[in-house]
């Protein structure tokens, strides 16, 4: 594995559940619980789960918007946990966000220029006499014409505005980009190409993502790691290859054969999972996949399963798997 | 490079040549759109204007004051009682009342004789001195030596006796008695507490009839019942001798109709309505907007660090703004009313310390909104982005939260105003705002206290009461359109 | 300093709104929409005034089907809104047919007139900016064959949710969150079946929650909406408009708002629904994936336009419109991976002011010079398949 960039290691965070005229703490919702990956440098993480499953958390504390609870996140050897705030604000242009929504991302009312050009006159970027020039530069990377620089945003479709708020986060030379859900708002024939736009940006600017998403699909195109998290906990990891390829946990499974094919020749035999989510604030004991899981066994509500991994890297939370077992996928390819 | 930055026309010129893209709409201009297309918000903006400059460029104009009081010269009557020889009275014809009692050093020799120019009264003295006193006060004026009398009045007063075609008035055994003419029927007689002492009664323009009884009262009887008028007791034997003058008297020119010197008339004062509407309106509209800004600068300074550091900043301030809203204002105001009168703060100061009161006692509300908006705000994720590109807390304040809290300021400051000014009549109505002589629409309204000036002079209380419900009401339409330009969705 | 870094900021922004004030393009924008307005309020009162004619004699909507087999035909709708920025065409005339006991899905993004045709066919556009200006939705329902579009207010409302259903992509606010499940059940079914008895009534709504899935029925039926979970919620909105036996059920994206496992039971809940009663679907979604599983026939718009419509083995399997042929390309999916995602370029045009050539023109990588013509007619490639795109226009084919 390449050298790391990102390290997370036993991120846990928790949030208080206040009620009562006291605003006493009765409980916590726990979004994250214990999860630990490593991004190298240059690559892609994807991060798939359902609502709920703590996946924007886990992006949003790595950029410390929220303060987590306990665990570490390493940038580039730095634990930016430990950081002093100005510090952190010198550090902010090279760990950045891509958002979901495209229309409450952007201020309504600034123009486009000012949208992205604001944090790159705070942090100095470029010397004064080449900001404007610089901006429109950026604007023409991001598939944006230099004559939109005085637009405002509610001139804009959905997937220029998510052109500008790339434009806003590559403006700062950035290392890593967190990009939270970055195509979910938008039309399929718009989500080509803002996928494509990041993946090209990628391989000019040599960035590092973490993709968020709930769709499997665009997670498989653009990812080089894929992490599967439900309820706060990381339940698989590996390379994108090995998970689509042969994905252990059954949660996993369901996922990815409940997700529908434009195809209607051919009628796959679908894991439907029973029932709902469980409320992250009240986990299920044990597995927390256990009261959904076709494959459940005693031990599932009981203990909760260890995380083993495989030579080849390959993750995975689940009572099924021991860890001397030869993995499933091993044997099989050989 | 550098060309980029000197030749922005160059800039602005599209890459692909569509005649659409050379346009720019801003959200302001859209908002623009929207307000100006609300008919009744543009009527509100019409009328606000039409009150601001009548307010504050209409006192130019007005050929008074705000405080000027008019008079008027009336003439009336009085009635001169001479009794015994040294001591003059003058009675108010109307109701009797004393206006002036003399006594001259020495007893007067001829009658009084009135002019009928100045209402001036003569008499000769026994010394042959001749004086003459003001008939207003009945003050000495002028004495005069070897002249005649009747050189110095030239035109004396003489009472023009109505042909009195009905009655004849005979003083027998002490009543006065009321003969018709034409029977010769006694129709009435009258005494008085003493039997009547005149021996020829002394009867008006009006045909009341004037006697005196034998201890000294001074009786007014009108001609038809033979009921009396009024009563007056002098302290003096007669012989009594009754005659009548003119006096000019300078009275407030109150509550008079509109005319053309007055366009909307006078108030009870005797101030000009019209200009007092004006200056009225000035306090008004100033009081709403200096209150507005005191409200808004502390709602939004307390609201937006409540709103924005949250925890408990945020308790605190906004249990200070739950005791703020605990407090009754109306109590507050009466009791903050008495104690600048018993201070004597100068009715010119009062306002200022009403408006700042105001301001004090309304920046909860405000800072509620403030707090809410920055709340929904902050979790917007344009803040989510601003934060995570290391904008500085300054700048992410002034620069993202305020341009989106404003429009949210500027209905809450215009309906606020609106509701800024009625406050301020109520008060002014109860007597705590703005006291005479400086006027506010709300204590002009005050006149209508006075039954008779609500019944018979409108033009008095309607206008400023007009005035208003006009302001108040085109505030809100303008704040409502203001809201719906701002949030078209709202309206649905 | 820090003073200077306000004072430096401001100086900036004051020096932009110079450079921006490049106030000819900004009073154009002025003037225009000036004139938008003008010309926007003349047209939306002329539309409201036929609106609001008070006597509407049945022979004015009464009209006849052209295919009996058809619960409902979309002839030549066209729906404007008259917006600050000028009209919006967001359905401009959009004919196809829902035939008896099928599911069609319509298939479109964002902007595309999918919503506004299924608000077009209950009257639900919002007035007065949105009006139906044009063309003629048939209804038939069994008795008599109605023009919606024609038909007054009162008659529309007996229709809507009793004969034609509407499940919505949120189902928390077409519930009412006052009101318990069952109660809000029970209403519909009360108006519907006015002579039943109250516990009749009661057990006709536990059962509808039954049918659509929900194995704690009784509980369900005393709760509120905001207790239930999006997918519990999407399930007893379903079974609500199932309660009236609905002739149509319009799903506007039933499904956008659920989590994949959740959407998976709730398109398997569907589908098995389809089966069990006799109610045509008009599946509206952006998603091709679920339009491949749950449709008969498919309808793909784009612009306010149907540009192709066929059964979905047609659509999916030889698609001959290159925006069809674009979408199912830029949709990666699982399992097949390719280096770059196709895509198609540029955006979706803006709706004010559209070209009279084919829409797609501008991002179609098969334009020829014919496009640059009239809008294409819809053309037949087989009985049930048609295209709006020259490439399988006579000639084209002809001269290769």
């Amino acid at each position: 594995m390449a050298e790391s960039l990102i390290k997370v290691k036993n991120l846990v965070k928790y949030f208080p559940i206040k009620s009562g005229v006291l605003q006493r703490v009765t409980g916590y919702v726990k979004a994250v619980d214990d999860v630990s990956f490593e991004i190298a440098r240059g690559k892609t993480m994807g991060l798939v789960g359902e609502s709920g499953c703590g996946k924007t958390t886990i992006g949003r504390t790595i950029l410390r918007l929220y303060e987590a609870t306990s665990g570490t996140v390493e940038y580039d050897n730095l634990n930016l946990f430990d950081v002093s705030r100005s510090e952190l604000r010198k550090l902010r242009p090279q760990i950045q966000m891509i958002f979901q929504d495209p229309y409450s991302s952007l201020s309504p009312r600034m123009p486009v220029g000012e949208i992205i050009g604001e944090a790159v006159r705070e942090h100095r970027i470029v010397p004064p006499d080449q900001y404007r020039s610089y901006i429109i530069e950026t604007m023409e990377q991001c598939g944006l014409q230099k004559h939109q620089i005085d637009r405002y945003p509610h001139e804009f479709s959905g997937g220029q505005r998510q052109r500008i708020c790339i434009a806003r986060a590559i403006a700062l030379k950035p290392r890593f980009i967190v990009a939270d859900e970055p195509v979910s708002a938008l039309d399929v024939s718009i989500q080509a190409q803002i996928i494509n736009l990041m993946t090209d940006l990628q391989n000019e600017m040599d960035l590092t993502y973490l993709f968020i998403s709930h769709d499997l699909s665009v997670v498989e195109h653009i990812s080089d790691f894929v992490g599967v998290m439900y309820l706060g906990d990381l339940v698989e990891y590996g390379s994108r290859d090995r998970i689509f390829a042969k994905p252990l946990h059954p949660y996993t499974k369901a996922l990815f054969s409940a997700v529908p094919v434009p195809d209607p020749a051919r009628k796959m035999s679908r894991i439907i999972l029973e029932g709902d989510i469980p409320s992250p604030a009240n986990p299920p004991s044990g597995c927390k996949f256990h009261t959904r899981c076709p494959m459940r066994m005693p031990i599932c509500s009981e203990e909760i399963p260890q995380t083993i991994t495989y030579p080849n890297g390959h993750q995975v939370a689940c009572h099924l798997y021991t860890k001397d077992q030869p993995e499933a996928g091993d044997t099989d390819e050989s | 490079m550098a060309d980029n930055m000197k030749l922005p026309e160059e800039l602005e010129m599209p890459e692909d040549d569509q005649a659409s893209e050379q346009t720019i709409v801003t959200p302001g201009q859209l908002v623009r759109r929207r307000f100006v297309r609300n008919k009744l918000a543009i009527i509100g903006v019409i009328i606000l204007v039409i009150m601001v400059i009548f307010s504050f460029i209409g006192p130019i104009f007005s050929p008074y004051g705000e405080y000027e009081i008019f008079y008027r010269d009336e003439e009336i009557r009085y009635i001169y009682v001479l009794a015994g020889d040294q001591d003059l009275y003058a009675l108010n014809i109307a109701d009797g009342s004393l206006r002036w009692h003399l006594r001259t050093e020495e007893p007067i020799v001829s009658e009084p004789l009135i002019s009928a120019e100045t209402g001036r009264v003569f008499v000769q003295l026994e010394s042959g001195v001749i004086q003459e006193f003001s008939a207003n006060r009945g003050e000495l004026a002028n004495e005069y030596t070897d002249t005649e009398l009747t050189s110095l009045v030239e035109v004396p007063f003489t009472v023009e006796v109505p042909e009195n075609e009905e009655l004849r008035y005979e003083v027998e055994f002490g009543f006065l008695n009321a003969y018709s003419l034409e029977t010769g029927v006694k129709r009435w007689d009258f005494t008085g507490y003493s039997p009547v002492a005149t021996e020829e009664p002394f009867y008006d323009e009006t045909g009341n009839v004037y006697v005196v009884d034998e201890a000294g009262e001074v009786y007014a009887v009108r001609p038809e019942r033979g009921v009396q008028r009024w009563s007056f007791q002098t302290n003096h034997e007669g012989p009594y001798l009754i005659t009548e003058g003119p006096v000019i008297i300078r009275t407030l020119n109150a509550r008079t109709p509109p005319s053309r010197a007055h366009l909307l008339g006078t108030d009870r004062m005797g101030l000009d309505v019209m200009t007092r509407l004006m200056y009225g309106g000035r306090i008004s509209l100033m009081v709403g907007f200096v209150v507005i800004i005191i409200e808004i600068l502390l709602g939004v300074i307390l609201g937006g660090i409540a709103g924005y550091y949250g925890k408990w900043v945020d308790n605190l301030l906004m249990r200070i703004v739950d005791v703020f809203n605990c407090i009754p204002i109306l109590p507050i105001m009466l009791i903050m009313g008495s104690v600048m009168v018993a201070m004597e703060i100068p009715s010119q100061s009062r306002i200022y310390v009403l408006m700042l009161a105001l301001g004090l006692l309304f920046w909860p509300g405000v800072a509620r909104i403030v707090r809410g908006q920055i709340l929904s705000l902050r979790e917007q994720e344009f803040m989510v982005a601003a934060e995570s590109t290391g904008l500085k807390a300054r700048s992410r304040i002034f620069f993202h939260l305020i341009p989106n809290v404003m429009p949210q300021l500027i209905v809450i400051a215009t309906l606020g105003i609106g509701s800024v000014i009625l406050l301020e009549s109520a008060l002014s109505y109860l007597g705590m705002g703005l006291s005479f002589p400086y006027a506010s629409w709300g204590n002009m309204v005050d006149a209508v206290n006075d039954r008779r000036i609500m019944q018979d002079h409108l033009n008095i209380w309607v206008p400023p009461g007009i005035a208003i419900l006009l302001t108040v009401m085109s505030f809100n339409f303008v704040g409502d359109g203001l809201r719906d330009a701002y949030d078209p969705k709202m309206r649905r | 300093m820090k003073d200077s870094y306000i004072k430096n900021t401001i100086m900036n922004r004051l020096r932009k709104t110079k450079l921006k004030g490049s106030s000819k393009a900004r009073r154009a924008g002025m003037r225009k929409l000036r004139h938008v307005n003008r010309e926007n309020q003349r047209l939306m009162n002329q539309y409201e005034r036929t609106q609001k004619k008070v006597t509407i004699k049945p022979s004015d909507y009464q009209c006849e089907m052209r295919d009996q087999k058809n619960v409902v035909e979309f002839d030549n709708l066209q729906t404007h809104f008259f917006t600050d920025m000028g009209v919006v065409k967001a359905v401009d005339g959009v004919s196809f047919d829902v035939p008896k006991g099928k599911t069609v899905g319509v298939v479109g993004e964002s902007g595309c007139g999918k919503s506004v045709t299924s608000l077009s066919l209950m009257r639900l556009v919002q007035r007065p900016t949105g009006q139906i200006i044009g063309g003629q939705i048939r209804y038939n329902n069994g008795t008599e064959t109605v023009d919606i579009t024609k038909v007054p207010i009162h008659k529309i409302q007996k229709i809507r949710g009793n004969e034609i259903a509407m499940i919505f992509q949120e189902p928390m606010t077409s519930l009412n969150p006052v009101f318990t499940i069952g109660s809000q059940i029970d209403e519909i079914i009360k108006l519907h079946n006015p002579g039943m008895s109250k516990k009749a009534i009661r057990g006709k709504s536990i059962e509808m929650l039954r049918v659509v899935g929900i194995a704690r029925a009784d509980g369900i039926y005393h709760s509120y909406p905001h207790e239930l979970s999006g997918g519990m919620r999407q399930r007893a909105m379903i079974g609500m408009s199932l309660a009236c036996d609905p002739k149509l059920i319009v799903a506007d994206e039933p499904t956008t708002a659920l989590d994949v496992t959740i959407q998976a039971q709730i398109l398997d809940l569907l589908r098995n629904l389809k089966d069990k009663v006799d109610a045509s679907i008009m599946l509206i979604t952006h998603d091709l994936g679920v339009v491949a599983e749950m449709a008969d026939e498919v309808v793909v718009m784009y612009a306010g336009r149907v540009i192709e419509k066929g059964t979905a083995l047609e659509i999916f399997q030889d698609p001959k419109h290159p925006y069809t042929v674009g979408l199912l390309n830029s949709k990666p999916s699982v399992n097949k991976s390719v280096s770059r995602l196709y895509s198609i370029p540029g955006n979706v045009p803006n709706p004010i002011n559209m070209p009279g050539y084919c829409y797609f023109k501008d991002r179609c990588d098969k334009r020829m010079p014919i496009c640059d013509g009239d809008y294409p007619p819809m053309i037949k490639i087989s009985d049930t398949h048609l295209v709006a795109c020259w490439l399988w226009s006579e000639e084209v084919l002809r001269n290769g």
